[in-house]
């Protein structure tokens, strides 16, 4: 065994310290009109997040695949056969995630000091931004699912935290509020859902991923969750609950409304929170849990029903929005939807690559996206824009290789991941596939789009354009990094290049035996990849050919507020509409609640309580008043009592 | 002389110790309390001393020497007592034990 085993624990620390030292920092510069020193805090939020990547590629390179380092400094509960371990364990599917997890982090931080330059609560930002880091890491190396749903709280807070970041502003608070409310609604799933799992397993009950996966693929446990029996219930019951918890953490129908509005916060916790890290911790733990899910088919569908619907439904409201972070947050919502639909046929392999390939574009479009609000002096709104690839060469070209790398043009990261689970849904269902497609070709419509208004054309607001310059060497460096990124990540599934094919063969171990079993129910119709591949190329150009049809020539007026009307409005906020039934039978409820069980039934049961406390109070007085020999009396009955207790009981 | 029953002496330790209780416990009169208390007091000692002529020597000698610190303490007491009786008369003039239930007022 590897000596930097001992280390796992150092891995949520790190950027934890970062948290506190910049808390320290934010508060002793409190009193100052500066703030704290910019550079101090920028570079130990840095450096911390910084040095968890490194620790997590040494660890990484360490690794046997079949191996996992595991550690747990204490017992967390201990009460009987129940044990929790405070524990913390690094499979390959762990190491993937934590990969992308610390090394985007780690840039978007490093962007982060360029791009919060001026704001007076650099400091307080990036506490947030670390403490957010120590969180996500506990998410994906806790070794239960109680440090799972530790990180996932933890996440859920600094969300909120960072989305009301500007929190002079109303709407971004309603904004981290509803995000908060939409999140915490799916938790009580997670919470269920494991309560439920725990009643299935009986008295092996363990949170262990471990022992939870070894439980389900012993063979001999299947009658328990056989069709027709309770267990069967409780097994429906459990996927479909964490998967609602999936839902609210990665934005999926119905839960999904909060990340277009969580754009309220600064672009780089866009990037890095609801674009490439937080969003996709529920499709990490519907991996993580991959064989209780494989065993509940229905689930399987529902999740792939799901994950199609909110593929499409976002693609299309995508279209309507005119706000830059808008257009990547549908799209964010869109590509998810890809990555559950993935999970849901089963393939959980290609979904995690999907996270792993999203994780690097979408971070690219959003940072440049950022670096194209930092020129154009905050404004977000695409309609005002145009013309802006002159004046921002690298912020371009980073966004276009995201864009290519989005649409699934050939070599791209996308080309790879998002016709792999093309391929696997036709495998599962032509529907889906077909759906898939459509997507597919709305994606490259909206971004196509997207690159037009932003980039091409005039400027149609000389005020903002003219003075448009390209962002600080903290900004373009990261950009343009991940744009590489963009471009290259695909490879590790590609198999073009010997030895740079890993990522099928990393996730193996974590992940083949849910999905061999899968398989074995499912056989899967062989296509030919070249042919799904030109397909989807085509898909992605028809999209794009439509979109410069319709805007490259537009003339596009930029008046009133950005947000969509009419038909757009009402496909956009649908789902608002959806919650808004909800919202009102849960006031109704609260309003039974407060007028009838609290002031009748409990005001009146607290009266008749208070009444009669108060008549037993009254009949016990008399007999505590001052009278020696009633004292005296009632003192020698209690002392007869005693004896009588003593001496009698002894018997 | 007749040998007086061991029985006998406790049953009129028992009856004077009833007396005294019954008297500190019905009058109100402090005085008679006081008298109350050592009427229990010395049905106590009897009882010792009735007990004493029933056990073996090593442990009779000891029911015959507690009766002489109950006297002491009785004397003590009876002493203290009638003394606070003359003390709390002067600010209350009456002996009645209900007349004194409000000390603190």
């Amino acid at each position: 065994m590897n000596q930097l085993q001992n280390y796992l624990w150092l891995l949520p620390v790190l950027p934890l310290a970062g948290a506190l030292l910049n808390g320290i920092l934010a508060l002793a510069g409190a009193d100052t009109d500066e703030g704290p020193s910019r550079g101090l805090s920028g570079f130990f939020g840095t450096v911390a997040a910084g040095g968890a990547f490194v620790l997590t590629l040494l660890l990484a390179l360490s690794l046997h695949p079949n191996a996992v380092f595991a550690q747990a400094p204490w017992t967390w509960i201990d009460a009987g056969s129940f044990k929790v371990a405070f524990g913390f364990s690094f499979d390959s599917l762990t190491a993937m995630m934590l990969l992308f997890i610390t090394g985007i982090g780690t840039l978007i931080h490093f962007y982060s000091i360029g791009y919060m330059a001026e704001d007076r609560g650099f400091a307080r930002f990036f506490a947030y931004l670390n403490l957010f880091l120590a969180s996500m890491i506990v998410l994906v190396l806790g070794s239960n699912l109680l440090m799972t749903f530790i990180g996932w709280e933890g996440v859920g807070l600094c969300s909120y935290l960072l989305i009301g970041f500007w929190h002079k502003e109303e709407a971004n608070n309603n904004a981290a509020r509803k995000a908060f409310l939409v999140n915490r609604a799916g938790d009580l799933g997670f919470l269920l859902g494991t309560i439920a799992l725990m009643a299935l397993m009986g008295s092996q009950a363990s949170l262990e991923y471990s022992a939870i996966s070894a439980w389900f693929r012993d063979a001999s446990h299947a009658a328990l969750f056989a069709a027709g029996t309770t267990g069967a219930g409780l097994l429906l019951a459990s996927t479909l609950l964490i998967f609602l918890g999936c839902t609210g953490k990665s934005a999926q129908i119905p839960l999904l409304t909060w990340l277009p509005d969580a754009m309220a916060g600064p672009t780089p916790v866009s990037a890095l929170i609801h674009a490439a890290t937080m969003v996709t911790s529920g499709v990490y733990l519907l991996a993580r849990l991959s064989d209780m899910f494989v065993r509940s088919p229905l689930t399987l569908s529902v999740i792939a029903g799901v994950g199609i619907a909110t593929a499409l439904w976002a693609a299309v409201a995508g279209l309507f929005q005119n706000d830059i972070k808008k257009v990547l947050a549908y799209s964010t919502v869109s590509q998810l939807g890809y990555m559950f639909m993935a999970a849901g046929v089963g393939s959980f392999d290609a979904s995690l690559f999907h996270v792993f390939t999203h994780a690097f574009f979408k971070a690219t479009l959003f940072l440049g996206a950022g670096s194209v609000i930092h020129a154009v002096g905050g404004e977000q709104d695409m309609r005002k824009m145009g013309g802006l690839w002159k004046k921002l060469p690298l912020t371009f070209l980073a966004m276009a290789a995201g864009w290519y790398a989005i649409l699934g043009l050939p070599l791209g990261a996308g080309f790879w991941s998002k016709d792999l689970i093309l391929e696997r849904a036709y495998g599962s269902s032509p529907l889906l596939y077909g759906l898939g497609l459509l997507t597919a070709v709305i994606t490259a419509l909206y971004m196509t789009r997207l690159m037009i208004l932003t980039f091409f054309g005039k400027g149609r607001d000389e005020k903002l354009t003219a003075h448009a310059h390209e962002a600080p060497f903290t900004m373009t460096l990261p950009v343009v990094l991940l744009g590489l990124g963009a471009l290259g990540v695909g490879f590790f599934w590609a198999g073009m290049i010997p030895g740079l094919d890993s990522f099928h063969q990393m996730l193996s171990p974590v992940l083949s035996p849910a999905q061999s079993f899968w398989a074995r129910g499912n056989e899967a119709e062989e296509g030919s990849a070249l042919l799904f591949a030109a397909i989807g190329t085509l898909a992605a150009l028809v999209g794009a050919g439509i979109a410069w049809a319709i805007w490259s020539k537009a003339k596009i007026e930029a008046v009133g507020s950005s947000a969509p009307k009419g038909f757009g409005a009402f496909w956009t906020f649908f789902f608002d509409y959806i919650h808004g039934i909800f919202i009102a039978a849960t006031k109704a409820l609260a309003w039974i609640g407060d007028k009838i069980v609290q002031t009748v039934i409990f005001n009146g049961l607290l009266a008749l309580l208070i009444y009669a406390v108060g008549m037993v109070g009254d009949a016990v007085r008399s007999l505590q008043r001052s009278r020696l020999r009633v004292n005296l009396g009632l003192s020698l009955c209690g002392l007869v009592l005693l004896l009588a207790f003593f001496l009698l009981g002894a018997w | 002389m007749t040998a007086i029953s061991a029985l006998n002496v406790q049953f009129l330790a028992l009856l004077l110790f009833c007396i005294g209780l019954a008297t500190t416990l019905t009058r109100r009169n402090l005085f008679f309390i006081l008298m109350g208390v050592e009427i229990m007091l010395n049905a106590a000692n009897l009882s010792f001393v009735g007990f004493s002529r029933t056990f073996a020597a090593a442990a009779s000698m000891e029911g015959l020497v507690v009766p002489v610190f109950v006297i002491a303490l009785a004397a003590s007491e009876a002493c203290i007592g009638l003394a606070m009786i003359i003390l709390v008369f002067h600010s209350r003039e009456s002996v009645d034990s209900d007349a004194y239930s409000r000390m603190k007022e």
